[in-house]
């Protein structure tokens, strides 16, 4: 192998995009003809999540994989697939690698310092969790502490009423047992994998945002390679876009019913329902996005046009 | 090849006798600047190693300690034990462990378990005739429970590396802890028997016993209010230790009234600079960690685990062989740090369970203390007593053997440490 | 163990020797200060959660952040204490030039880890800034602000280093 490429990332092994990983680093040395030696450290082994993108920034390291919150207020716009509802619809994710709008985040990250190379999305199936009642209607939400993520999407749940508290995904079961959140918003998956049927009862599984992780490489290294490599990257990266939508599909559609199989009330929202929490949280969110960051407005504006 | 080398290289750097922390810095500055002809994600190794706020339990838990110690709560410890228990045959012995089991519900260290019960059992086993070597074999031994019966230094640190739960581990030793310290006790009781002690204490009677045991109701009820909190998940780990060191502080101030503002911040000082030392260690391992894991090291052994055939079994027992051959030389912070990213991922390969597989590693670094020639509890003795290393040693190794059954145990029925956990709502 | 005289504590030392144990003995104080202030930080959490049901949003960063400040603050000073562990069978049994020369190794040997660290700190705060890199979390602030003390104690230690090897050279007799 010319090139070693020793990527980073924070999932562990059995995880479904984990998988999708370590079969996207098989294409690059296919794709290649073994000119790239892809190695892979999952799990936080080599470095941290939280030290992922500077690392790859500063060519510590060549690449790694980071979920889109993981870029908070370094880079506030990749936080957009929070916008509620607004990112539940698959054919917008085959469609999202080739984008504008993709195009216009690979700028972005480029500026800041790292080139991307794939897109994995991960789940657009999220779930309310909460004990005693339902959180279905906006008026359920009314003085609830609820798990929040960013500033914006922090702006949605307060419209409703709600008190968000955010914190990683790995705390919300402890804070959920203590009493610090009354309710929780997760991946319908992470709900069974990690739980939370144990403290909550009641599960409202919707639509309400969608999470990626994506693949960045640092630009110095790029640039070293051949033409051939470059493209055996970018082939690899396309393919894996559309790997990642099929297994991330296949992970969420049975856990509605494993957490049915543990006693637990489910409900799958409505179109109403969802309506109607829609006309609420999104004015409300993309305020707050859009005041955070000029451009934000430009990029909403492209997503409106994938599919149109 | 590079594995040999690379171990070889930090043994001798160790064996010279510079700071354990240094050593391992150093190491991983030749492995990088070999391999990649730079240093410059050393920083962010550090950092992140550090940047962990559940760390805080560490020097809370050994704050919490060290005010009991200076407001003298635990003296009346070995005090009640030796009312209740030292006028049977052997129980002076039986008391050291009893002591030794209460003050490690308090303790995250086995040397300040020894050190602290030592102080005061010793002189009392020594004044009524208890044999020498057998008054330093019980508390060195005693001693060790430190670290397994929570909460425990090395606990939180392997918790940390494999991301077990903190609360999950701790309730996991409880009755590996209680089973060892019952088998330290019946081995006293035995040794009692066959050789005849001289003078065996009188029994005090049952006014003085009552008093006793009022005298150390605020030590015993430590262990609960820490614990229970825990248990119940009332508290996180990090949140008992703080709620620990304000109840000692409570204790210390309104109940023995020996506690001022320079107690308290030469405790804080001095549990900083206990912490520190350990914490350099995290430092400097997390900088070993990430040359071995960049040049693949970990990879390696799991390849070579694999090609050699062994079954889960047969791994946990080669894995236990070389701890304990390590324990013998290293000091137990750095030998969790080294070996547990190394074998981490061969462990979830086999699927073993990873609070079991702590819980063994505990009762190995507990053998490590007490086996020549480098086991802090025997310098811990060498530094209260006049007894010659030799001495504390001969004393000292029968208990090897009843804790290598003790750890043989465990193997055999993993449930004595996965029950408790398990059963009290923590996931697998 | 090893023990020995408490290095820069002595009035006739010359004047680096004193002012390095005087700086490195205030930044001990300070660290010490801050266990109190990570244990007045985690019972206030307690407190804000159970008695007046408002969990605190920033006590867990904070804490971590205080900590590897507490942790890095007090290591030139554990190390002047001669607190830091290390394997003793060698060295023990080395006596008169030998020993001093021993000491000389550990104290080069510090001196080597910390100047690694310092530099590499240096470069990863220099990288923060110009990168704009925030930390993550409920209360995020520019990610240089914490890192700084690893730059600050890496530079106490092995000033600490430096002096302790002056003090050697300056006694030439076995610690
Ligand atoms: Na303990
Ligand atoms: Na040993």
């Amino acid at each position: 192998a010319e090139q070693t490429m020793r990527c980073s990332h924070q999932l562990p092994p059995g995880h479904h995009i984990a998988k999708v990983i370590d079969r996207w680093a098989e294409e690059v040395e296919t794709g290649s003809n073994g000119e790239i030696d892809v190695q892979i450290f999952g799990a936080n082994s080599l470095v941290g999540a939280k030290e992922n993108i500077v690392s790859t920034a500063k060519g510590d390291i060549d690449c790694a994989f980071s979920v889109n919150f993981q870029w908070g207020k370094t880079l506030p716009i990749m936080g957009v697939t929070t916008t509620p509802f607004a990112f539940g619809d698959l054919d917008l994710w085959r469609a999202w690698p080739d984008s504008e709008a993709a195009g216009f985040l690979s700028d972005k990250l480029l500026e800041k310092g790292v080139r991307n190379v794939v897109w994995l999305f991960t789940t657009n199936t999220s779930v309310f969790t909460s004990k005693g009642k339902p959180l279905v209607a906006p008026e359920d939400f009314e003085g609830m502490k609820i798990r929040g993520l960013d500033p914006a999407f922090n702006a949605s749940l307060e419209a409703l009423g709600a008190a968000p508290v955010s914190m990683p995904g790995s705390e919300v079961y402890q804070s959920l047992a203590t009493g610090v959140i009354d309710g929780g918003l997760t991946d319908v998956a992470a709900a069974v994998s990690r739980k939370y049927y144990e403290v909550q009862d009641n599960f409202n599984v919707l639509p309400v945002i969608s999470v990626y992780f994506h693949g960045y490489v640092n630009p110095a290294w790029y640039d070293g390679l051949s033409d051939s490599q470059k493209a055996a990257v970018d082939e690899a990266g396309k393919k894996a876009a559309l790997w990642a939508i099929e297994a991330s599909e296949a992970a969420g559609a049975a856990a509605p019913d494993e957490l049915r199989e543990k006693g637990v009330n489910v409900h799958i929202a409505t179109d109403d329902e969802i309506a109607a929490l829609e006309a609420i949280m999104r004015p409300a969110y993309e305020e707050t996005f859009v005041a955070n960051d000029p451009d934000s407005q430009k990029l909403l504006d492209l997503i409106g046009q994938i599919n149109q | 090849m590079t594995m040999a080398l690379v171990f070889a290289g930090l043994i001798v750097l160790l064996v010279t006798g510079i700071p354990v922390f240094a050593a391992l810095g150093l190491a991983a500055t030749a492995i990088l600047l070999i391999f990649e002809g730079s240093v410059s994600s050393v920083a962010d190794t550090v950092f992140a190693a550090l940047d962990k706020p559940v760390l805080a339990t560490i020097p809370l838990f050994v704050f919490m300690a060290q005010i009991m110690v200076r407001a003298k709560v635990i003296d009346d410890l070995y005090d009640m034990a030796n009312a209740v228990i030292g006028h049977v045959r052997g129980g002076l012995g039986i008391a050291t462990v009893l002591s030794c089991t209460i003050f490690a519900a308090i303790s995250g260290s086995s040397v300040a378990t020894a050190l602290s019960i030592g102080s005061s059992a010793i002189p009392q086993m020594k004044r009524f005739g208890y044999p020498e070597r057998d008054a330093l074999g019980v508390v060195a031994a005693g001693g060790t429970l430190g670290i397994l019966i929570p909460p425990s230094g090395p606990m939180i640190l392997y918790a940390i590396v494999s991301e077990v739960s903190i609360g999950a581990l701790f309730l996991a030793g409880i009755i590996p802890g209680l089973l060892l310290a019952l088998i330290f006790s019946l081995y006293c009781l035995a040794r009692a028997g066959a050789q005849k002690h001289e003078g065996t204490p009188q029994w005090v009677g049952w006014p003085k016993v009552a008093r006793a045991l009022g005298r150390s109701f605020w030590a015993v009820m430590t262990p609960p209010v820490v614990l229970g909190g825990i248990y119940f998940g009332i508290f996180t780990a990090t949140e008992a230790a703080a709620v620990g060191v304000l109840y000692a502080l409570l204790v210390a101030v309104f109940a023995y009234r020996n506690f001022g503002l320079r107690d308290l911040i030469e405790c804080a000082y001095r549990s900083m600079r206990t912490s520190v030392m350990m914490f350099m260690i995290i430092a400097g391992a997390a900088m070993f960690g990430h040359a071995i894991t960049i040049i693949r090291l970990p990879v390696g052994v799991t390849e070579a685990v694999t090609q050699m055939g062994l079954g889960p079994l047969g791994f946990i027992l080669a894995v236990m062989a070389v701890i304990f051959i390590m324990g013998m030389f290293f000091e137990t912070i750095a030998i969790i740090l080294i070996t547990t990213p190394i074998l981490l991922p061969t462990m979830v390969a086999f699927d073993i369970d990873l609070i079991w597989y702590g819980v063994l590693l505990m009762i190995n670094l507990e053998l490590a203390l007490i086996t020549p020639p480098v086991g802090m509890n025997l310098f811990v003795l060498k530094g209260i007593t006049d007894a010659s290393l030799g001495e504390i040693v001969r004393g000292t190794y029968p208990y090897v053997f009843l804790m290598l059954a003790g750890l043989a145990l465990l193997i055999l029925v993993p449930g004595l440490a996965t029950w408790l956990p398990y059963a009290s709502g923590f996931g697998r | 163990m090893i023990s020995q005289g408490d290095s820069g504590a002595d009035d006739r030392a010359p004047l680096f020797l004193r002012a390095t144990g005087f700086v490195v003995r205030f930044f001990g104080a300070v660290s010490a200060a801050l266990l109190l202030v990570v244990f007045a930080v985690v019972i206030y959490a307690v407190a804000q959660r159970y008695f007046f049901g408002r969990p605190l949003l920033w006590g867990d960063e904070t804490t971590g952040w205080l900590l590897i400040a507490m942790i890095l603050f007090g290591a030139a000073e554990a190390y002047r204490q001669n607190d830091h562990i290390a394997m003793d069978i060698v060295s023990s049994r080395v006596k008169g030039r030998g020993a001093i020369l021993l000491r000389a190794l550990f104290d080069l040997a510090v001196l080597a880890v910390a100047v690694v660290i310092a530099v590499s700190a240096w470069e990863a705060i220099a990288f923060a800034r110009s990168f704009g890199s925030y930390t993550t979390g409920n209360f995020p602030i520019p990610s240089w602000i914490p890192q700084t003390p690893l730059l600050v104690g890496s530079v106490l230690l092995a000033l600490m280093a430096l002096a302790r090897l002056g003090d050697l050279a300056l006694r030439r007799t076995a610690p």
